[in-house]
């Protein structure tokens, strides 16, 4: 499974990273802000089957970034991470397939992307 | 009429001057002590007389300010015709919220009331005038809300950061737990690290929880809690595996609605939560009833443990912020003070007994009241 993670923090891209390579899964891509993300998901042939997506982040913020790519390509799944809760409701309501809290359990996050992969 | 009937008239008229005499002196009196500023002017805004507190506001002598229109003082002097136009019209007393200049043109927030004096035939003759002088209350109220938006940024701020932080090492700290040659000692060593960075953001979940509490408007509807109850308990279970926790319910065979909102979820996980910390052993054993109260108004929800107890002197200040029950128990001390601040919100109330009246060591009943829902 095709992976994109789009967080500002360098730290947190190596834990997703670990977790998922752990994990059989495949990192596609990555990027530092929503611009970013937008850029090189439009240049990439083949989309990826889920994407990561913080909320703070310069430039583009992440319910920003989750409306211009589903506007795009609605059929991408993304799941929101964040440590900010009041924006749940409003990346559910964006189109977000699901939203997880920072900080999670290594198992949460995995059961979420295996969610994802299954639907 | 004879000389004495004259006399008498004259005495009579003697007497009533001095009284009119008398009651100009007093209020004159009256008006000089006022300690707040007032003027008396025409209905077209001519200063007739002024007290010293209008003296002292306005930075200026009385024989200066009598005769002057009192819209020069205004900033906007179309703000002083509007007022006489007003007076004109209506002649209630009136407040406005005006800015005005003093004789050395510092400008000062005030409190304008407006009070037309009428003569017997309903005509306005004069009108009183009195400002009440806002400026250091308008600042200080102008910086209660930049601290308090300040706060709020820092605390939002803290909150996401250290969270994102906290990401990085409690999964980092569960992948090292992975590792196969790791010895007892060292798997301990990262399960303590673990435990302690959520506990850094469950602390920092509570503070925010507790700083959200009071400045967000609160929208309650009819929550069933049976399913709550149960949740919470299990929720307990899990983040206790060392101990062996036994919950009995009571009254709770029927659905239960409540007067309440999400928030709930907090109420019932931080009771149960305290009763687990302080329970003695790793048997610990929980009573929740349920039962009507206050004139069916309410429900009452008592959640008994047979844990160390509260000590009578505690039992007032245990859910104020930060007071913590015992020394050497671990925690933020917040989660009893998020529980009372929740149930007011909701209307509702907390307390705490003994489980057995008078002697505390035998365990806590904790008992919340929370309004009945208006589903059956």
């Amino acid at each position: 499974m095709d992976i994109f993670i789009v967080d500002d923090e360098p730290i947190i891209h190596v834990v997703y990273k670990k977790i998922l390579a752990n994990n059989g899964y495949n990192i596609l891509g990555e990027a530092f802000d929503g611009e970013e993300a937008l850029q090189l998901i439009k240049s990439m042939d083949k989309k990826p089957e889920v994407i990561i997506m913080d909320f703070r982040m310069p430039i583009m913020n992440g319910l920003e970034t989750t409306k211009e790519l589903l506007y795009l390509y609605p059929h991408l799944n993304i799941i929101f991470i964040s440590a900010d809760v009041s924006v749940r409701k409003e990346a559910l309501a964006l189109g977000a397939k699901l939203f997880l809290e920072k900080p999670f359990e290594r198992n949460g996050f995995l059961k979420a992307i295996e969610l994802l992969q299954t639907s | 009429m004879n000389p004495s009937e004259d006399y008498d008239d004259c005495k009579t008229c003697f007497v009533l001057e001095q009284d009119v005499s008398e009651l100009e002196k007093y209020i004159e009196d009256i008006w000089s002590f006022l300690p707040i500023p007032v003027a008396y002017m025409t209905p077209l805004g001519i200063i007739i007389d002024i007290n010293k507190g209008m003296e002292e506001l306005l930075r200026n002598s009385r024989d200066e300010l009598v005769g002057a229109n009192l819209g020069f003082f205004f900033k906007d002097k179309n703000e002083a015709k509007m007022i006489v136009k007003i007076i004109r019209h209506d002649s209630k007393l009136q407040i406005f919220d005006s800015v005005i200049f003093d004789s050395e043109k510092e400008i000062k927030n005030v409190r304008i009331f407006v009070m037309p004096r009428l003569n017997i035939k309903g005509e306005i003759i004069g009108v009183f005038i009195s400002f009440i002088d806002m400026t250091d209350q308008i600042i200080a109220q102008k910086q209660i809300i930049i601290e308090r938006n300040n706060a709020k940024l820092y605390l939002d701020v803290l909150t996401h950061d250290i969270n994102n932080q906290n990401q990085a090492i409690i999964s980092l700290l569960e992948l090292s737990k992975d590792y196969e040659d790791l010895n007892d000692v060292t798997q301990s060593d990262i399960g303590i690290a673990l435990s302690q960075a959520w506990a850094i953001s469950n602390l920092i979940k509570n503070v925010k929880m507790l700083s959200d509490l009071n400045q967000k408007p609160i929208i309650l509807r009819d929550i069933e809690i049976n399913s709550l109850i149960k949740y919470a308990i299990e929720s307990v279970k899990n983040s206790n595996p060392e101990k062996n926790i036994k919950v009995e319910l009571k009254g709770l065979d029927h659905l239960i609605f409540v007067q309440a909102n999400d928030l709930i979820n907090n109420v019932f996980q931080n009771i149960l939560e305290n009763a687990v910390k302080y329970s003695l052993g790793s048997h610990v054993r929980i009573q929740i009833k349920c039962s009507i109260a206050e004139n069916d108004k309410f429900w009452k929800i008592e959640f008994i443990d047979f844990g160390k107890g509260v000590k009578d002197e505690i039992k007032s200040i245990i859910f104020n912020r930060l007071q913590r029950g015992e020394k050497g128990i671990k925690g933020s001390g917040l989660g009893l003070a998020i529980v009372r601040g929740i149930l007011t919100q909701f209307g509702g109330k907390v307390l705490v007994k003994d489980r057995i009246d008078g002697d505390y060591s035998k365990g806590s009943n904790f008992i919340i009241y929370l309004m009945r829902g208006d589903s059956i």
